[in-house]
């Protein structure tokens, strides 16, 4: 799986405009109506940990004058970086203490992707609400009518209008 | 459905009116310490319940209070310094989806404009699992800073599964369970109330049962009616011509009732007659005499003894008397002995006289005084005893003679008291028989064996009469028999009908219960993605990068959450941690709302102790909400906080967002500062070729 095209697909369904600069440089440009910036794909944690700050200001130069422009929306510039390899322990604390780097842009480092799950994991920060929560009474009523078993006269007097007298009845009467 | 008004006058920290039109998107309420940030959020809960929560603690009674026990009531309007200028209220406006907005004001006396009904048919699904009040709307829209932790993380097992349970909206199927449940009593009861009508009447069926069987029996005796009516007239002596059976049968039994007493009173009369008659008997022998004559010899013997006793007595007690009278010389005596010896003659003198005497006719005069008192003393001693033996002896002998004399009185009386006796039973057994028989033992005893054989007639003739009246008795309980077994019959099916109707409601009841249980499962399983999602997109805590939840208990439901190996986050995190872990299950619960219409998210403060790095991600994830319609109403102490709130809450043409700031004025209470619109972010900066 590729994790570039993935980040893509996942970015332009919510909304965002993508942009490959270079069919080699493993990384893209994307941007809506509030957010904007770059994701890069690296192969290891040490790559990241190397080339970030560079890849961070390589592309804050290429987009200099833009972000002149837009002065409010030159702070919610987004640098991500991805790699499907698993992060060793001994450079975990650097790999986490990039993104509480708030210079220049803000940073999203995530390792151990390889799922598309694991990618839009990564890029909750940047898209909306992922999960839907279905909860559905009518089903509810369905699955109790099922379930009781009951004579119809008893069944319309419970789960109606009526009394518990009336369902007490219709169940002597219903054998 | 969103937010769009909200106008208070005099309520909290306002003394004035303080308005603010919210827009669709967002607006960030940003302002120090006490400029009214949480008063706005007051207002909004107030409009809606009528109520602040946050103020109440509940007493053991339920009822919510203030620390004091004051009415919050009491701290809701204005109670700084001046009067408020208009009448105290809140008004909270409700835009709807069709772009109308709704009223609705709330004062003193609660809401003026607008409707209970009205304002919770506007908010709220009308489903069944509606929540009972706006409380619970209110409770699943506005957190706040000092609630976060303690509605999430901090809240009791119980009180979070009831929370997510009103916040999902599924109620289960109380109103139906409850019905289910009513009915297994109401059949309990009848079931009851049918079993012992049953029992009484199977008792009713052994009783009659009984009876035939006795009646059956009785009739297997009948013999000759017409001998047995002659039989109870010659034994009653009965002459006139009874008026019917019947009559005959009962004074049957009464003679047979008579007879019985009669024989009884014989046999009673018979045995004390001869224990009367064998006592005298005795009493007529020689051998009775020869001792009473014994019995009278030793009382004159005794009587004698006595008198000589009696008279030893006087003589010892006159000699006992002169002693008595000579005593104080005596004495006198004895004491001149005991002078004259400790003294001695003095100077050849007499110390007790004066005269001059010799040594030796001194001494001798004492020792002769000495031997004197001695002997008189030893006489003395010896009268006394012999008196006192002789008194002793006189009582003891008086006791003797008094015992004989009694014996004989009463061996001489035998005979006239065995004679009363006698007579006593002969009126005894008069009395009982009725007529003056022969007084003596075998006399009563052939009245005895004449009575025996005329109870033996008159009960086998009785008993033939009431065997021959039996016929027509068991008829009527052979019917009476067939009718209570026919009901019996009836009862025992309407019985059965009852015990298996409460036993199908009782089932009914259980499914329910337990489809309830299996349902709110489900449901909080479907809570539970969007719950770990937030709390991915949070990152409360580096290490535990996923969150659980788990449920348990059966009557009452528990939902806990836990990170790693089943750990509690309450007890592992940080204040600050546990804060962004409440944020994310307090969203998850928002979000899940499905049963409410508007569309709007408050928090006051919801950054405190939470740091930099989270403040950012609590942004990013309101700004991911956004991006779904909600509305988001924020209120933060930092503007630099306020500032990237409104760069990231996205404004846009039909989504708009506004900056509020909001002050103090000393004596005048809050008031808003000024409302900056903030506009829409340009759309395309990147060059993307």
């Amino acid at each position: 799986m590729n994790l570039l095209d993935v980040s893509r697909e996942v970015l332009s369904a919510c909304g965002y405009r993508t942009h490959a600069p270079s069919p080699t440089d493993n990384s893209l440009q994307f941007e809506d109506d509030a957010l904007l910036g770059f994701v890069a794909l690296h192969p290891d944690v040490p790559s990241i940990l190397g080339r970030w700050r560079e890849q961070q200001d390589v592309f804050l130069k290429s987009q200099a004058r833009a972000l002149r422009d837009a002065p409010v929306k030159s702070w919610n510039v987004y640098s991500v970086f991805l790699t499907s390899a698993v992060c060793p322990p001994e450079l975990w604390e650097r790999f986490v203490t990039v993104e509480e780097d708030f210079s220049g842009t803000r940073k999203l480092t995530r390792h151990s992707l390889v799922t598309r799950d694991d990618v839009v994991r990564a890029l909750y920060p940047l898209i909306p609400i992922q999960t839907v929560v279905t909860l559905s009474e009518s089903d509810a009523r369905e699955r109790l009518r099922a379930q009781l078993q009951l004579p119809p006269g008893a069944l319309a007097e419970l789960l109606g209008p009526g009394s518990a007298k009336g369902f007490a009845n219709a169940l002597e009467v219903e054998q | 459905m969103r937010l769009s008004l909200l106008r208070i006058t005099g309520f909290r920290g306002a003394k004035g009116t303080v308005e603010l039109v919210l827009p669709a998107g967002f607006a960030v309420i940003c302002g120090r310490n006490g400029s009214g940030k949480s008063t706005l959020c007051d207002a909004v809960e107030f409009a809606l319940t009528g109520q602040l929560e946050r103020y109440l603690y509940e007493t053991d009674k339920g009822d919510k209070v203030t620390e004091k026990g004051e009415s919050i009531l009491d701290y809701v309007w204005w109670r700084g310094p001046g009067l408020v200028v208009g009448e105290p209220e809140v008004t909270l406006g409700i835009m709807d989806d069709d772009g109308k907005e709704h009223l609705f004001t709330r004062g003193r006396s609660g809401l003026t404009r607008g409707s209970e009904e009205h304002l919770r048919e506007l908010v709220c699904v009308a489903t069944r699992a509606t929540p009972k009040d706006l409380s619970d709307v209110s409770r699943t829209t506005l957190f706040r800073d000092e609630e976060i932790t303690r509605l999430s993380v901090d809240l009791p097992e119980a009180n979070r599964f009831s929370f997510v349970r009103s916040a999902v909206g599924f109620g289960g199927f109380s109103p139906v369970e409850s019905t289910a449940q009513e009915a297994v009593a109401l059949l309990r009861n009848r079931a009851n109330r049918i079993q012992g009508e049953y029992e009484a009447v199977r008792k009713e069926v052994g009783a009659l049962t009984a009876r035939l069987s006795e009646l059956r029996s009785r009739t297997s005796q009948a013999g000759d009616t017409s001998s047995a009516e002659l039989l109870v007239k010659q034994t009653l002596s009965v002459t006139e011509p009874p008026p019917d059976d019947g009559s005959l049968l009962v004074r049957g039994r009464q003679g047979v009732a008579v007879l019985r007493t009669q024989t009884d009173a014989l046999v009673r009369g018979i045995r004390a007659l001869e224990e009367v008659e064998r006592r005298m008997a005795e009493v007529r022998t020689d051998t009775f005499r020869q001792e009473l004559s014994k019995l009278e010899s030793s009382a004159t013997a005794l009587a004698e003894q006595l008198e000589t006793l009696s008279s030893q007595g006087e003589q010892l007690s006159a000699t006992l008397s002169n002693y008595q009278r000579t005593e104080p010389l005596e004495a006198s005596r004895a004491q001149l002995v005991e002078h004259g010896v400790r003294l001695g003659l003095v100077d050849g003198t007499c110390p007790l006289c004066g005269s001059k005497v010799s040594g030796e006719s001194f001494d001798s005069h004492v020792e002769e005084l000495k031997r004197h008192v001695q002997s008189t003393s030893a006489t003395l001693s010896a009268v006394t005893r012999q008196y006192t033996e002789t008194l002793e002896n006189e009582r003891r002998v008086r006791r003797d003679l008094e015992a004989i004399q009694q014996r004989i009185a009463a061996s001489s009386g035998a005979l006239d008291l065995l004679a009363q006796q006698r007579a006593q039973v002969i009126v005894e057994v008069n009395q009982a028989i009725g007529s003056p028989q022969d007084i003596s033992v075998e006399g009563l005893k052939v009245t005895l064996e004449q009575k025996r054989l005329a109870l033996t007639t008159l009960e086998r003739a009785v008993n033939m009469l009431e065997a021959s009246q039996s016929y027509q008795e068991i008829t009527d309980v052979e019917r009476e028999l067939e009718a209570v077994r026919q009901r019996s019959d009836a009862l025992s099916k309407e019985l059965s009908r009852a015990q298996a109707a409460r036993a199908r409601a009782q089932s009914t009841a259980d499914t329910i219960h337990r489809l309830s249980g299996e349902l709110m499962d489900e449901q909080v399983a479907a809570l539970s993605p969007l719950l770990t999602e937030l709390y991915l997109r949070l990152r409360p805590h580096v290490d535990w990068q996923e969150i659980r939840y788990r449920m348990r208990g059966d009557v009452r439901r528990f939902l806990s959450l836990e990170v790693g190996d089943g750990l509690n986050p309450r007890f592992l995190f940080s204040s600050g941690q546990r804060r962004a872990m409440g944020i994310a299950f307090l969203l998850a619960v928002h979000l899940s709302r499905s049963w409410c219409r508007l569309k709007t998210l408050v928090l006051d403060d919801p950054v405190q102790h939470v740091d930099d790095f989270r403040a950012l991600h609590l942004a990013e994830v309101l700004s991911a909400m956004r991006r779904k319609g909600e509305q988001v109403i924020c209120t933060v102490e930092d503007p630099a906080l306020a500032d990237l709130l409104c760069r990231r809450l996205r404004s846009t043409d039909s989504e708009d967002g506004s900056l509020v700031s909001m002050n103090y004025e000393p004596g005048q209470g809050v008031h808003v500062e000024s409302v900056r619109a903030v506009p829409q972010l340009p759309r395309a900066v990147l060059k993307l070729a």
